[in-house]
């Protein structure tokens, strides 16, 4: 209260004996006026006027004092809360120095800060250990990936290979089926041309047969002829011997006689040999026709061959719908291996996105390790304020603060920058994907 | 065929990413920082579509962008990032970036993209 009343702008025993000073100075000059009578308007207009302005310099001053006392007051409540903070603080070193006095001795206190240095040794090495092991993560699962990606590429160029394979040796099936198909067309034909030609030959051969066995009948109806010429013979033998008889018998008259009778006898010796000699040419050659002819018309041997025909028919019938059959197996499994070559890609191209995990991996193991980094110089800064002794404490500003160091690290992370894994957001999930 | 210029510091990204982009018929250009793009584009390579990550050593892939757009002004740009902040996003937007798509990406969700911001490709 004291301090107020120092402190104040017009202290109120100046305000108001000023301000009433100067009515009363105004008061007199009037009353002065009245009495000697020297009064005007302008007189009293300057009176009112002064009086006016003075009315109103006293409402300003109040306004000004009022703000003022206002102000005046905020910084002393400011200055008073200040007060009572240091007071607080002087009474919390106190009872801290009192507890370190009581609880902790001096030595004790060195050999803390010994062991915390001790450790901040071990811890460095730790740390220097953990990196190395998270960077060591980072190598192997690269090389892993690389390893992956490039057995992946293989498995592609592999079956890219098999594929073109395949698709070659699908059109030399397919041409060779063409052409097969084509030879067993032409075979298939020429068996059936071959099968009408062996139908129709053995209808000949019977044909030839009959006419055959006809023309034999008549053959050997000529030893029925050579039979009657032989018997004709024999008689015409048998009467020139009688002739020649009867001629010797004439004697001399019966002489030519006897020479006729005599050539008739030779002349029918000569036809009965010749006779013979036609029997057996005859004989010879119905034998030979009869052997020829059974070998010909042997019909079980036609119906044989025509059988073979026809199963040599059925066999290329059979092997042109097993071609056709296999043809289609291959183009089926052409087809399919084309799908699954399909689907291989679409896995291989699946597979080959989730290898992306190890980039998100190394930079989150990255931001681990800055984080890391960031720890040990922290710890550094603290050892050395350690190592300092009293003239640095938690008042002075040489104290890192861990806030800003997280902060820093939150600012740099690489995966989620809005959303940092140390602390809560409130923000908005942005869409993975996005075409602005 | 489409060309495609991959821009990635990771030798795992570049990797898988062109081998799907290959199996899937595309020709593929690798450089491993904005830079190295942006001399092989300033030496006459005249993609049909870029695709590139952000941090990257040497040269990142906004200012890549920004470099990028004077000499190729209708070439569409996806960025492919681990980031996915708004601010960063907006920075890759002002620079004329096409689309952003966060790591990591499935083939057939980038195949998708890819259809959207080069139709003619049909892949």
């Amino acid at each position: 209260m004291m301090r107020n009343q120092k402190n104040r702008l017009f202290p109120a025993y100046i305000l108001y004996p000023g301000i009433g000073i100067l009515y009363l100075f105004l008061l007199a000059f009037l009353f002065v006026g009245i009495k000697h009578n020297i009064l005007n308007v302008p007189i009293l207009l300057l009176c009112f006027g002064t009086s006016v302005f003075a009315l109103l310099l006293f409402i300003q001053l109040k306004k000004v004092q009022r703000k003022y006392n206002n102000q005046q007051k905020s910084m002393e409540d400011y200055i008073e809360e200040i007060e009572s903070l240091q007071k607080e603080r002087r009474a919390k070193e106190v009872i801290f120095q009192e507890a370190t006095q009581n609880l902790v001795n001096p030595s004790t206190l060195k050999q803390i800060q010994e062991r915390i240095l001790e450790d901040y040794f071990l811890l460095t090495k730790l740390l220097a250990g953990v990196m190395r092991d998270l960077s060591h993560t980072n190598t192997i699962t690269e090389e892993k990936v690389v390893k992956i990606i490039n057995s992946l590429s293989e498995i592609r160029n592999q079956s890219k290979s098999l594929l073109s394979i395949m698709e070659k040796q699908e059109k030399n099936a397919g041409d060779l089926a063409e052409k097969q198909l084509s030879r067993l067309e032409q075979n298939t034909k020429t068996l059936r041309i071959l099968s009408a030609y062996q139908e129709k030959r053995l209808s000949q051969i019977e044909d030839d047969s009959k006419r055959i066995n006809e023309a034999l009948s008549e053959v050997k109806n000529l030893t029925t002829l050579t039979k009657l010429i032989r018997e004709i013979t024999e008689q015409t033998n048998l009467l020139a011997l009688n002739a020649a008889v009867v001629a010797a018998r004439a004697g001399a008259a019966g002489k030519t006689f006897s020479v006729i009778a005599r050539e008739i006898r030779k002349l029918s010796q000569q036809i009965e040999n010749t006779t013979r000699k036609i029997e057996t040419q005859i004989s010879s050659i119905v034998s030979n026709i009869e052997e020829k002819l059974s070998a010909v018309v042997d019909t079980s041997r036609t119906n044989e061959e025509k059988h073979q025909i026809e199963l040599i028919m059925y066999t290329l019938t059979s092997m042109n719908q097993a071609f056709t059959e296999v043809s289609g197996y291959f183009a089926d499994l052409f087809t399919e291996s084309h799908k699954v070559m399909k689907q291989i890609h679409q896995d291989i191209i699946e597979a080959l996105g989730d290898t992306q995990f190890q980039d998100v991996l190394r930079q989150r193991i990255e931001h681990v390790m800055e984080g890391l980094n960031l720890m040990a110089e922290y710890f550094s800064d603290i050892t050395s304020i350690l190592k300092n002794g009293k003239q640095m404490g938690l008042g002075d500003h040489t104290w890192p603060s861990l806030r800003e160091l997280i902060e820093k690290l939150n600012s740099n992370h690489p995966v989620v920058s809005s959303t940092s894994p140390y602390e809560e957001s409130a923000s908005q999930k942005l869409p993975n994907i996005e075409l602005f | 065929m489409k060309k495609i210029l991959l821009i990635d510091d990771s030798t795992v990204m570049l990797m898988s990413v062109k081998e799907e982009l290959s199996i899937t018929g595309f020709s593929v250009e690798t450089a491993i920082n904005g830079e190295e793009a942006l001399n092989k584009i300033k030496l006459g390579l005249k993609p049909d579509l870029i695709i590139t990550d952000i941090n990257m050593p040497v040269m990142d892939g906004i200012s890549f962008i920004k470099n990028v757009r004077p000499i190729l002004k209708f070439t569409p740009i996806l960025v492919l990032t681990t980031e996915s902040e708004t601010m960063k996003r907006d920075e890759a937007k002002k620079a004329g970036a096409t689309g952003w798509l966060v790591k990591p990406v499935s083939g057939p969700d980038l195949l998708k993209v890819i259809n959207q911001v080069l139709p003619e490709a049909k892949v």
